[in-house]
């Protein structure tokens, strides 16, 4: 995958804490305009702290060290203090349960979104091109749970394109949903992303979805980043430990056993 | 061996679940595949009994309950002894108070048996499941999800089941744990002789462990072949959608289907 020069975001030697404990150790990462990368980790690598610090929320983690330059905006971590907004920078939650008010119908919320990300200068057709390209039809008065789940997904990631962003966070996007539905929804956003110059993050504890749609990945355990680097090399030859318990445990063996148990992951 | 034939469930004039019938013999594992809604944790609820069912028979163990069982008539719980229950999320199914090894135990106190045998019991189970007998003194918070899912796995196993029920019990955990403690099961069923009914939406481990795959769409079987069979010439074109969404995933790979089927892909 060709890399080009403009990085869309740059983060460098980010740290985070809560409370006496270090969560994060110095972070380095970056993305390419257009690019999409994933971070894959085990629970407790740090991957959700270090998004957290991403999107600008400093709870429960703050940010002690490092700076980002997002966007051509520089945020230097050892001063903010206070959540900041990042205009081009959108975020879809793992489960649609906790992107959706459960009680207040979907075009309500569709308003309330288009209302806060655009402002006042969106037009009206341009969000039914953002829902038809999604493959859906335009928030009504249904509740969400009158949607099936892979539609209130992509609804979510419609309303965050709804303000045009430079780089799209999937958290987990795989794990809420089943198959058929979760391949449905990676595969429209990400047409939809190359085609529109989007750069996509993908957080996720699974190599193979990974391997199967980032250009590069970064692998992350115990709030370090051990290895990023472009994904294909990265399963074929994995430098650190973790990357190559990884990289042999990607895929299930046939009635196959546990591989290299030279590191316990527990 | 467990043998149902056509199993039904309505709730409020709804069905749930219509004409479900299988056959899984000692030391095989079925996998039951579906999405969300196809009545997949239903029907491991009514086996084990906590929804009522029709049934036209059921036989567990050369336990013939098909006579009693008559068609049309409401069964109330099954019940099956020597059959127990893992579910998807470890932290949510043991009692945040008491400690692992009691948990575990609870099941032995009813036969009433010397607090010596069931510590031994406690032991040889979490020896089993692969774990450190010292865990049994610790709280369910302060063990890794992982460490949980062993202990429930041990809570099921002590009691000498004969069938053991899982619902989604890999998708609250990693993809590397997933693959140690899929590999424990697979141990534990090679030396006990365990049936193993497992509900999961994870198709690459269904073409690692399964012995049969069944398919659930709207309460209704829509395959149930041997897992060689699925994978390789699925019976149907939603079972190929779902074996092609999991290759799209990257959950399963290599050239599973012919590639005549590829053209159709949708996914």
């Amino acid at each position: 995958m060709p890399i080009n020069c403009n990085p869309i975001l740059t983060l460098k030697n980010l740290s985070a804490r809560i409370g006496r404990q270090t969560i994060l150790h110095s972070v380095d990462l970056e993305i390419a305009d257009g690019e999409c990368v994933a971070i894959v980790g085990g629970s407790g690598a740090g991957k959700s702290t270090l998004l957290r610090c991403l999107l600008g929320v400093t709870r429960p983690a703050q940010p002690y060290a490092g700076h980002m330059i997002f966007d051509g905006v520089e945020t230097d971590f050892t001063q903010t203090t206070k959540t900041t907004k990042r205009p081009g920078l959108a975020y879809v939650p793992q489960n649609p349960d906790h992107g959706f008010d459960p009680l207040k119908r979907l075009a309500w919320q569709w308003r309330q979104g288009a209302r806060v990300v655009v402002g006042t200068s969106h037009e009206a057709a341009d969000e039914d091109k953002l829902v038809q390209d999604l493959g859906l039809r335009t928030p009504d008065r249904a509740f969400p749970y009158e949607w099936s789940r892979g539609m209130q997904q992509r609804l979510l990631v419609a309303m965050a394109l709804l303000g045009r962003p430079r780089l799209l966070v999937l958290d987990e996007p795989t794990s809420a949903l089943d198959p058929i539905i979760a391949a449905q929804v990676l595969e429209t956003v990400t047409t939809y992303a190359k085609s529109n110059g989007v750069a996509i993050l993908i957080v996720t504890h699974d190599l193979a979805l990974a391997v199967r749609h980032a250009s590069r990945t970064a692998i992350m355990s115990g709030g370090k980043i051990h290895e990023f680097g472009e994904t294909r090399q990265l399963i074929e030859d994995p430098q650190t430990p973790y990357g190559q318990l990884l990289a042999a445990n990607r895929l299930w063996c046939p009635q196959g056993d546990f591989i290299a148990p030279s590191m316990a992951a527990e | 061996m467990l043998n149902i034939q056509r199993l039904g469930l309505s709730i409020n004039g709804q069905t749930l679940l219509d004409d479900v019938s299988f056959t899984v013999e000692p030391g095989e594992t079925l996998c039951i595949v579906g999405e969300s809604g196809s009545g997949k944790t239903s029907l491991l609820k009514s086996i084990q009994g906590l929804m009522p069912a029709y049934f036209e028979g059921i036989s567990f163990q050369g336990d013939r309950q098909a006579e009693i069982r008559q068609k049309g008539q409401w069964r109330g719980p099954i019940g099956m002894p020597g059959s127990r229950w893992v579910m998807q999320d470890p932290i949510a199914a043991l009692n945040p108070k008491i400690p692992l090894g009691q948990s575990i135990s609870e099941s032995l106190y009813r036969r009433s048996m010397p607090k010596m045998d069931v510590d031994a019991a406690v032991r040889q189970a979490l020896l089993d499941v692969e774990l450190n007998p010292d865990v049994a003194t610790r709280l369910p918070s302060e063990v890794s999800m992982g460490q949980a899912q062993r202990a429930c796995l041990a809570r099921a196993l002590i009691a000498n089941p004969s069938l053991i029920l899982f619902d989604e019990p890999l998708s609250a955990l990693d993809a590397v744990v997933q693959k140690q403690i899929a590999a424990t099961m697979k141990r534990i069923q090679l030396k006990y002789e365990i049936m193993y009914l497992i509900v999961t939406h994870d198709l690459g481990f269904a073409s690692a462990y399964a012995d049969q795959v069944m398919v659930l769409k709207n309460g209704k079987v829509e395959a149930n072949q041997t897992a060689a069979d699925f994978f390789h010439d699925p019976a149907s074109p939603y079972c190929r959608d779902l074996v092609l969404a999991a290759r799209a995933l990257g959950s399963l790979s290599g050239p599973a289907i012919p590639s005549s089927y590829e053209r159709g892909a949708d996914v």
